[in-house]
């Protein structure tokens, strides 16, 4: 990180249906100085309000929500909020489904079985493209 | 006349049979034939030359008459006349005579005196005699030169049959005399026919009737038997050659025959063993489902065995040539016939797979083998070659791939359920590095870690469990613990989950609680399974249902959800180790999809069964775990008559039978198990133990003759373990001496029977044992044995009082 | 052969019958004396041999003498009949000389004392001469007629047939009343025959 940037805040917002996931990963983000997670859901439904109101610059969508698939809504949701970047988080790591994945209009995707330390790293690159 | 006597003789001829009578009658007849015709004609001649002499006479006297009366009449001188004519008085022949006018008048007449006159009047006839009233007549004119002066008629006696008479007379004194002298004749000619004749024929007879074929017929004058005699030796000196050669050919042609039979015979049995041989091969062919066939060497088909032309429902005719590619599935046949046309052109073994269409309309698939068969020249004359029916490897390979695959999915889903937790471990731990935390953060963060780390280990656990039980590592510790605690426990384990979603959860148990004897571990982690998945697979508020009862003489549980329920088709596999119905749900909830299948095999390991239902998706799901009835025991009860449900059948057992005869070992387990209970059996003493420590039976009937170790022996180590020191050990031995009964019982079996084992004495003994056990415990019954065992004589006891 | 002897049987008859039924000058009775006697006369003949054989183609003659009756009968008679197979020619001659050729003379019943004169004068002529009187024989006549028993009979004379030349069958002989001048005389009435 460049020291002498204004450090952009990035906004994010989780969906995330593991509720220890879900409680963790927003103190460990908001640990770094870029990164703020502002909200998280555990349904996908909630996703789009959630970017509205926070103005997220990045979702973090867990792949399969409780409430219905995030490949499923991810089309119209990057549709529907072009500046926004999505970010699949996910625990599988078919190529095949990768790529399903990126065709649906993910900018990113990130394994679960990483550190967090990947998890910010993917944030802040996928928010420079 | 002479037409008559031919055909007689032809007729007598027919009639006669002998040699000898034929020549006599011919002789005879010959002879009489002879006479006849020259009698017939000798007096035809004599009665012709009668009648023309006195016809000649007659007229004679006629015209001397005439002629001397002639001037009488002429002159008419009837006395002259008159007196002429009775001078014919003189002449004794003649009957009448007289003189008529020109017109026919008597003018003078004579007759002799026994004659009648003559008439009066007489028409002028010719000159010719004839025969008048049996008279000879005859008239002259009496002639004048030309003139007729009148008529002279005279008559005589023609006595014919006088005449023929006398002849006769003649002709058969004659007959007679010359018959005898034909007799005699015939007789002398007929010895020297029928001599040759007689020899001919007694030497034919005795060679006949003795076989004897050196005799000769002797020599005969005659010549004609001279030939047929000479003959005759010929024939018989040939035939006696002819004999001695046939002989000797008969002799040969027995030879020949009997070879001949006996290589018929040797044909046969080489046939019957070919007809064997081809029987076996032909059952071997049928043996074969799919059969066995034969092509010959352009390819063509030309035999199928019935078997598979009863399993696909054709005929041969329909399967010969290049017909049975018509029953191959549409998607194998062109590749099929292209292959197997490649393999007749070159020649080669056949070896593929494709599916026929069966009579049942399904495809099954099957592996053709054929090989290509050479004559002793080395020419293909053909293939012959069996289809083995490989629909079961076919299946068991999808149910391997299936189950590959399935286990693929589950070690996908495993190490992703494995890693779930993993994330949140790291990023708590990581937290708890964060610097600034407060105390709730930090608190919070262990929780986590505890808590996901609990759950690995819940999950290894549960892998770990399953593994155990597939590989038949997992021991039950069965111990007689109430139902409802069972039921209760497993209540508490899952409550905070199903408080969590909000759940009602209805508890249903019987008003008196009774025991069962079970691992009481693995039935409430059964439990608790089942009402996890209730609680899980139920959206938050629904209804779960427990439910505790008694039925057939088991227990069963049962837990009912309003929740997703299971679609028809996934219910058949849903107790299968890695199948899953909702793998999000599941999943989120860190589930492996496990939790069935450890319910099934904790449930089997006690013997019981567990069922799933549901009306489809949606609609809710039911699961029942069934215990058999051994596992259940009542309560003691000190009073009172037991339930008149247990009276019909008494207390179920496990009992192990153990006898290296299989047979007896075999049936009897079968007839206890008949009656209910549940019945193991070894044929070792060795397996004996295995399946007693894994089974815990309640008695163990024990053949004391078996070959890896003695039924005392056994008897002692079992007693030796935890699970064999309690139980009913009864022996089952051949002899029945006081000192056998002694020494099983020193071993220490509790009753000794001899063989063959009486299932109901067993069941009997079992009963009361079991009884025992439930009321008292095993104590008294062990200070009871003891008691007992000194009383004991060929009878196994019965136990006496309570 | 019966029918046919029969049928000439029964011609035969018929012509006699018929011959002796065209005689109606001397009324019903065929069998009168003259018809008779002419009837003889013609039998004679075949009783008879005459010392020459007659000429060929020669009639046999009978001269009558003095008795036209006789002579019509027997011409009659003679129409149809042969004689030795020759036809017969009636003569009637008033004089014996003209009975020269003739093999039969008869003289009918006349005076009887010229009879002898008259045979005399006949000589040595070869003629049966049959004469109807008493005594014809002895007037020299071979052949004489009697009537005996009402029934027409004659005599014969040997001697005078010696003379003549002629023979005579024996079998006229037998029926002769009398045969003169072959040594014994027979009488008719006996039984006695030569």
């Amino acid at each position: 990180m460049d020291p002498g940037e204004t450090q952009q805040i990035i906004r994010i917002v989780i969906a995330e249906d593991n509720d220890d996931l879900r409680a963790l990963l927003p103190p460990l983000l908001n640990d770094t100085a870029d990164l703020r997670c502002l909200a998280t859901t555990a349904q996908i439904a909630d996703v789009a309000g959630l970017i509205t109101r926070h103005h997220a610059d990045v979702a973090i969508l867990d792949i399969q929500l409780r409430d219905g698939s995030a490949l499923k809504y991810l089309p119209e949701l990057s549709k529907q909020f072009p500046a926004t970047k999505f970010l699949i988080h996910s625990g599988h790591s078919n190529p095949d489904f990768i790529r399903a994945v990126q065709a649906a209009g993910a900018n990113a995707y990130i394994r679960k079985s990483g550190d967090i330390d990947d998890l910010i790293a993917a944030i802040r690159g996928v928010i420079k493209h | 006349m002479s037409d008559a006597p031919t055909s007689l003789p032809r007729v007598a001829l027919g009639a006669v049979r002998s040699l000898r009578g034929k020549l006599t009658l011919v002789v005879l007849l010959t002879t009489a034939i002879a006479l006849l015709t020259m009698t017939t004609a000798l007096l035809r001649r004599d009665l012709v030359q009668y009648w023309h002499s006195l016809a000649a006479d007659l007229d004679t006297e006629a015209g001397i008459l005439s002629l001397s009366l002639a001037p009488a009449v002429a002159f008419d001188d009837r006395r002259t006349a008159q007196r002429n004519l009775s001078a014919l008085s003189a002449k004794s022949a003649i009957l009448t005579a007289a003189l008529y006018t020109v017109d026919g008048q008597l003018y003078a007449s004579y007759a002799r005196s026994d004659a009648q006159a003559p008439p009066a009047r007489f028409a002028a006839q010719d000159g010719a005699a004839r025969l008048a009233d049996g008279r000879m007549e005859v008239s002259r004119s009496i002639l004048q030169g030309d003139e007729k002066l009148g008529t002279i008629r005279l008559t005589a006696a023609y006595d014919l049959w006088e005449h023929v008479r006398a002849y006769l007379r003649i002709l058969g004194l004659i007959m007679i005399l010359s018959m005898i002298v034909a007799l005699i004749l015939a007789a002398r000619l007929r010895r020297s026919i029928t001599a040759p004749v007689d020899a001919l024929a007694g030497v034919a007879h005795e060679i006949v009737t003795r076989g004897d074929r050196s005799l000769r017929v002797p020599d005969t004058p005659l010549e004609e038997f001279a030939q047929i005699t000479r003959a005759f030796n010929s024939v018989l000196a040939e035939s006696e050659t002819n004999t001695h050669e046939l002989e000797q050919i008969n002799r040969s042609l027995t030879r020949q025959i009997e070879e001949t039979r006996a290589a018929e015979a040797a044909r046969r049995v080489a046939e019957s063993a070919l007809r064997q041989s081809e029987q076996l091969y032909r059952a071997i062919g049928e043996s074969i489902d799919y059969g066995v066939w034969v092509c010959d060497a352009t390819g063509h088909n030309v035999y199928v065995s019935d078997s598979l032309l009863q399993l696909l429902g054709v005929t041969q005719a329909q399967c010969s040539s290049l017909g049975w590619a018509e029953l191959l599935h549409p998607d194998d046949v062109q590749a099929t016939v292209a292959s197997w046309l490649e393999c007749v052109r070159t020649g080669g073994a056949w070896y593929r797979e494709h599916r026929f269409r069966g009579a049942d309309g399904h495809y099954h698939p099957v592996l053709a083998q054929g090989v290509p068969i050479h004559n002793e020249d080395g020419k293909l004359t053909g293939w012959a070659g069996i289809n083995l029916d490989i629909s079961r490897i076919k299946r068991t390979e999808e149910a391997l791939r299936d189950a590959d695959r399935r286990k693929d999915e589950f070690l996908a889903t495993l190490a992703h359920e494995l890693r779930n937790p993993l994330a949140p471990i790291r990023h708590a731990a990581r937290l708890l590095g964060l610097r600034g935390l407060d105390e709730a953060q930090t608190q919070s963060a262990r929780d986590i870690i505890s808590r996901q780390v609990a759950r690995m280990a819940l999950l290894l656990d549960d892998l770990l469990e399953v593994s155990r039980i597939t590989r038949g590592h997992l021991e039950l510790r069965p111990e007689q613990v109430s139902a409802s605690s069972l039921v209760r426990a497993a209540v508490e384990t899952t409550r905070p989950l199903i408080e969590s979603k909000g759940h009602r959860l209805n508890i249903q148990m019987p008003e008196e609680d009774f025991d069962i004897i079970v691992d009481p571990l693995r039935i409430s982690q059964a439990l608790s399974n089942l009402l996890t998945n209730a609680a899980k697979y139920t959206d938050p508020g629904g209804r779960i249902l427990l439910q505790l009862h008694r039925g057939d003489g088991g227990v069963a549980f049962s837990v009912t959800d309003s929740g997703i329920g299971v679609p028809a088709a996934a219910l058949p596999a849903i107790f299968e180790m890695f199948s899953q119905v909702n793998s999000a749900i599941d999943r989120s909830e860190g589930g492996l999809g496990i939790g069935l299948a450890l319910v099934k095999g904790l449930i089997s390991m006690h013997g019981g069964s567990v069922e799933a239902s549901s009306e489809g998706a949606g609609r809710g799901s039911t699961f029942t775990i069934r215990l058999p009835a051994s596992s259940v025991r009542d309560n003691a009860r000190i009073h009172g008559s037991d339930p008149p449900q247990r009276l019909q059948q008494g207390p179920r057992g496990r009992i192990l039978v153990v006898d290296d005869n299989r047979d007896a070992a075999d049936s009897l387990a079968m007839v206890l198990g008949k009656a209910g209970h549940e019945t193991f059996t070894a044929y070792t003493g060795e397996r004996a133990l295995q399946i007693g420590e894994r089974e815990h039976p309640d008695v163990i009937v024990l053949d004391i003759g078996m070959p890896d170790m003695t039924g005392y022996e056994a008897a002692q180590r079992v007693r030796r373990t935890k699970w064999g020191n309690d139980i009913l050990l009864l022996a089952i031995t051949g002899w029945g001496q006081k000192e056998d009964i002694e020494r099983a019982l020193k071993a220490g079996f509790d009753f000794h029977m001899t063989k063959p084992a009486d299932p109901e004495r067993v069941e009997n003994l079992l009963g009361e044992y079991l009884k025992s056990r439930v009321r008292t415990g095993s104590k008294l019954f062990e200070e009871r044995r003891d008691g007992s065992r000194r009383d004991s004589a060929n009878h196994p006891h019965r136990h006496r009082g309570g | 052969m019966r029918e046919r002897g029969f049928a000439q049987a029964m011609l035969v008859a018929a012509a006699l019958c018929l011959s002796f039924a065209a005689e109606p000058a001397h009324g019903g009775d065929v069998y009168s004396e003259e018809a008779v006697k002419a009837a003889f006369v013609l039998r004679f003949s075949s009783y008879v041999i005459w010392p020459e054989p007659p000429a060929a183609g020669a009639a046999f003659r009978i001269a009558v003498l003095g008795d036209v009756a006789m002579t019509s009968r027997l011409q009659a008679l003679a129409e149809n009949r042969r004689v030795g197979g020759r036809a017969i020619e009636v003569i009637p001659i008033s004089n014996v000389s003209e009975a020269r050729d003739a093999q039969v003379l008869y003289i009918g019943n006349r005076r009887s004392g010229s009879l002898p004169a008259l045979l005399r004068n006949l000589g040595k002529r070869e003629v049966l001469t049959i004469t109807d009187t008493a005594n014809g024989l002895e007037a020299g006549s071979v052949i004489n007629f009697l009537i005996v028993d009402q029934r027409v009979r004659f005599e014969v004379s040997m001697e005078a047939a010696r003379r003549a030349g002629l023979r005579i069958s024996s079998a006229l002989l037998s029926v002769a009343v009398r045969v003169q001048g072959h040594g014994v005389e027979q009488v008719v009435n006996g039984e006695e025959r030569r």
